[in-house]
């Protein structure tokens, strides 16, 4: 029997997902390789080996083999930077960039000696995590590398194989909005397109799962020949309950999302649920909240008009609420375009500015920069938020145009017919 | 379109979940109900679920007399008709264990369309009482589940009426059937064909699963639960297993990789040179890189073998479900079946029979064939298209 090294069966792609080490960066591809599953494709997940767990849960078959920076010491060290260079908006000096612990002084922590050991670590790991994209690559070949912005590895991984390379965006923020302290994809620091003699390219495609009002790629040029418009389908990690919060009875409801990135990486003081809770309850709004346990814990006493519901999936806790409030994060906010719920954003920095603005100037929700958001400047921009139709009625737009995208089933056909066609091969 | 999917046990679900994700891809939702084996596994694909029923596992149920539905009792064997008055009592009193639960969960989370397992009845119980279609997903060769459906309808007729269904359970909308129509057993009612995917779970891959390999031929060792079950009851590998291992050792140019949970690797004992035991690697991820599959007639492993046209060694144990298996695998062409007892104890005659495995070109033929017509059947995509057409 001499095909059974070959593919799985006849007609059926070979793709490979490359992911960086942020779950809500990836998280929005699992349903396109769900879909590619479906179809009968073989799915690669190439990832940091602290994903692995991640992936497998998905139900997705993982390949830690990469080897990335922890994403919350990558961005606690920006803070610290930005806070050395008087760009700190904060009372209280930025968490510490390894620990993240609260900092009384910038001069507790030695930033250039710690730069400075870290950095033949740094290049040994962008080697190591380099050099093994490209082996797998050229092991496995895949007929079509499906990748999140931040990972390096899947651009590489698609020259290397000779194929194309599709960048899906976890949200509204994209290639255009690089600069002024925003990276999205992770520096070349081995050198790893030249070692390997591999032209370094800008993505072959983008997969956008964003509604035209918001989207980063319908704003302006585009980085990549072939824009791919998907619809959103969320997927926030397996559920631990299915069926959502429950009956919330009576009242008028918000839906608060914090996640643990705030918290961790701009510190307690941007932890504004407590002032989100109360600003509700001033407003007679009832508010249910999903937090991370550790926010929760440090919130201490809320309002009693606050539910905290645990193990709920944020697509399952929105239905119901008359609007969203949370920090900004891609996975939150394109849960609540998707239910059409409207959103007050209070970003603290990241990509979540470039997200929050975006949606704010499609008229689907507010912003508030997370430094000033008082209880009181928060009341306001609820009661404003919720006495303006036009807020609902944008939210609404944004989710009726997210259902007419293309489902992950349908760019699932496209990204296999390019590949059966022979399309998918760029040189 | 809002979908709850129920299914008997794990390896009746595993079929089910490459459409779960069609339709999730689709943008539909959908939330796996069932007890905790049910659950684990649909957690691990990572879609939501919904506990119903009472505590323990899926698996306990199997020995708790009273509660046990053993799908092998309803098929027919030497002629005999099966009790059938035995098996509706004991669907009836197993379905009354979880029904309410099920029926408060979709009052909770009202599904606009059930999707089953032929056998978990409770789903067409809770389709007939809410007024919604129920589509019948078969889990590949079988050939006892159409006779079953008016069995189980009358068996749940009361139970169905006294929860609010004036009609009693749901009769299925629509089958859906994986198995390709030449393999499956014209026993059953012709099903709507759908295109088997395989998903046996995920893992991280051995490096060696990617790489090249040594020359000669490689063979899956695949015994499924039975085979972990039984390694894990007796503390050591059943006899047969024994002699599959040896025989696999006989044979000049043959390797094999035997999967087993690392958990049981202690119980193995010394194993020939030319076996390889993995960890648990479903069988869809190691039978690419094999050129044959050998198993105790699990219907999974079957459909697995069929949609990558690998040829069969089906060494088929005696529950009525595996022998019924391995007759449709020989019948199709693609496998060769050692169901004698007596030839499974003798691992010269196991071996004679992997020989044969080997060398007739004719059933790689044939389980290639078989692979493209299941390649060629309408696509999970479609499946899901029609099953929102149903709840439509």
């Amino acid at each position: 029997v001499t095909g059974a090294r070959a593919a799985a069966a006849p007609g059926y792609p070979r793709v490979l997902f490359a992911v960086s080490n942020w779950t809500s960066h990836y998280f929005p591809l699992v349903p396109l390789a769900w879909a590619l599953q479906a179809r009968g494709a073989s799915v690669r997940v190439l990832c940091p080996a602290g994903q692995a767990g991640n992936v497998a849960a998905a139900g997705l078959v993982a390949l830690p083999r990469l080897m990335a920076r922890d994403v919350l010491v990558s961005s606690r060290t920006g803070n610290y930077q930005a806070a050395r260079a008087g760009r700190w908006p904060y009372p209280v000096p930025p968490p510490h960039p390894v620990t993240g612990a609260p900092l009384d002084s910038l001069d507790d922590f030695d930033f250039e000696t710690w730069a400075a050991s870290q950095r033949a670590e740094m290049y040994q790991a962008a080697l190591a995590s380099t050099d093994a994209a490209v082996k797998f690559s050229r092991s496995w070949r895949p007929d079509v590398v499906v990748h999140d912005p931040q990972c390096l590895e899947g651009p590489l991984a698609a020259r290397a194989a000779g194929v194309a390379a599709y960048a899906h965006l976890w949200g509204p923020v994209g290639f255009g909005d690089v600069g002024a302290g925003l990276v999205l994809t992770q520096p070349d620091f081995s050198g790893a397109f030249a070692r390997h003699a591999l032209e370094r390219p800008q993505p072959d495609g983008i997969i956008d799962p964003c509604p035209a009002d918001v989207s980063p790629v319908a704003a302006g040029p585009s980085a990549a020949d072939v824009v791919l418009a998907e619809r959103y389908v969320p997927y926030h990690g397996a559920a631990l309950r299915g069926t959502g919060p429950g009956d919330l009875g009576s009242g008028r409801w918000i839906c608060v999302v914090w996640g643990h990135t705030a918290t961790a990486t701009f510190g307690r003081v941007t932890l504004a649920v407590p002032r989100i809770a109360k600003a509700a309850d001033e407003l007679g709004l009832r508010t249910l909240l999903l937090a991370a346990p550790d926010d929760l814990a440090a919130c201490g006493a809320l309002p009693a008009s606050v539910r905290t519901v645990t193990g709920v999936p944020l697509r399952l806790a929105l239905p119901g609420c008359v609007a969203a409030v949370h920090y900004g994060g891609a996975g939150s906010v394109m849960a609540a375009l998707s239910a059409g719920v409207p959103q007050l954003a209070l970003p603290c920095g990241l990509d979540q500015d470039v997200i929050a603005r975006r949606v704010a100037d499609a008229g689907a929700g507010m912003l508030i920069p997370n430094h000033l958001a008082s209880t009181a400047a928060i009341g306001a921009a609820l009661d404003r938020l919720l006495g303006n139709a036009g807020h609902a009625a944008a939210a609404a737009r944004q989710s009726a145009q997210m259902g007419a995208r293309p489902t992950p089933a349908a760019v699932a056909k496209v990204l296999a017919a390019g590949r059966l066609a022979g399309t998918g091969r760029v040189r | 379109m809002r979908v709850i999917i129920n299914a008997l046990v794990s390896s009746h679900l595993m079929p089910m979940v490459p459409l779960t994700w069609a339709l999730r891809a689709a943008g539909h939702e959908v939330l796996v109900a069932g007890q905790a084996d049910v659950i684990a596994t649909a957690h691990a694909a990572g879609l939501a679920t919904a506990a119903i029923g009472p505590p323990g596992s899926g698996v306990a149920q199997w020995s708790r007399p009273g509660l046990v539905t053993r799908p092998q009792l309803a098929i027919a064997q030497d002629g005999q008709e099966p009790p059938w008055e035995e098996i509706g009592a004991r669907w009836e009193r197993r379905v009354a264990t979880y029904l309410d639960d099920y029926l408060d969960l979709a009052r909770r989370w009202p599904p606009d369309l059930v999707l089953t397992d032929p056998l978990e009845f409770g789903g067409q119980v809770v389709a007939g009482v809410l007024g919604i279609p129920v589509a019948v997903h078969r889990w590949g060769p079988d050939s006892f589940t159409s006779t079953v459906q008016g069995h189980a309808a009358r068996a749940l007729r009361d139970l169905a009426v006294r929860a609010g269904a004036a009609y009693g359970m749901a009769a299925p909308a629509l089958t859906l059937d994986p198995c390709p129509p030449s393999v499956q057993s014209p026993k059953l009612a012709p099903g709507q064909a759908v295109r088997f995917v395989p998903y046996n779970g995920t893992a991280e891959l051995p490096g060696w699963l990617h790489g090249g390999r040594p020359g000669g031929r490689r063979a899956a060792i695949c015994l499924g639960v039975w085979g972990t079950q039984t390694l894990v009851q007796e503390g050591r590998l059943p006899a047969v297993v024994r002699n599959i291992i040896e025989a696999v050792a006989a044979v000049p140019g043959l390797t094999a990789v035997f999967a087993v949970p690392a958990a049981h690797h202690d119980l193995l004992g010394p194993l020939p040179g030319g076996v390889t035991v993995a960890g648990e690697l479903p069988v869809g991820l190691l039978l690419a890189s094999c050129d044959l599959v050998i198993h105790h007639g699990g219907t999974g492993t079957a459909m697995t073998a069929l949609a990558h046209g690998r040829p069969q060694l089906v060494v088929a144990q005696p529950s009525p479900v595996n022998l019924a298996c391995a007759e449709l695998m020989a019948a199709c062409g693609a496998a060769v079946t050692v169901a004698d007892p007596g030839d499974q104890a003798d691992p010269a005659v196991l071996a004679k029979a992997l020989e044969r495995t080997l060398a007739d070109d004719g059933l790689a033929r044939a389980a290639g064939r078989v692979a493209e017509e299941i390649a060629a059947q309408p696509s999970l995509a479609q499946a899901a298209g029609q099953l929102a057409d149903l709840a439509a």
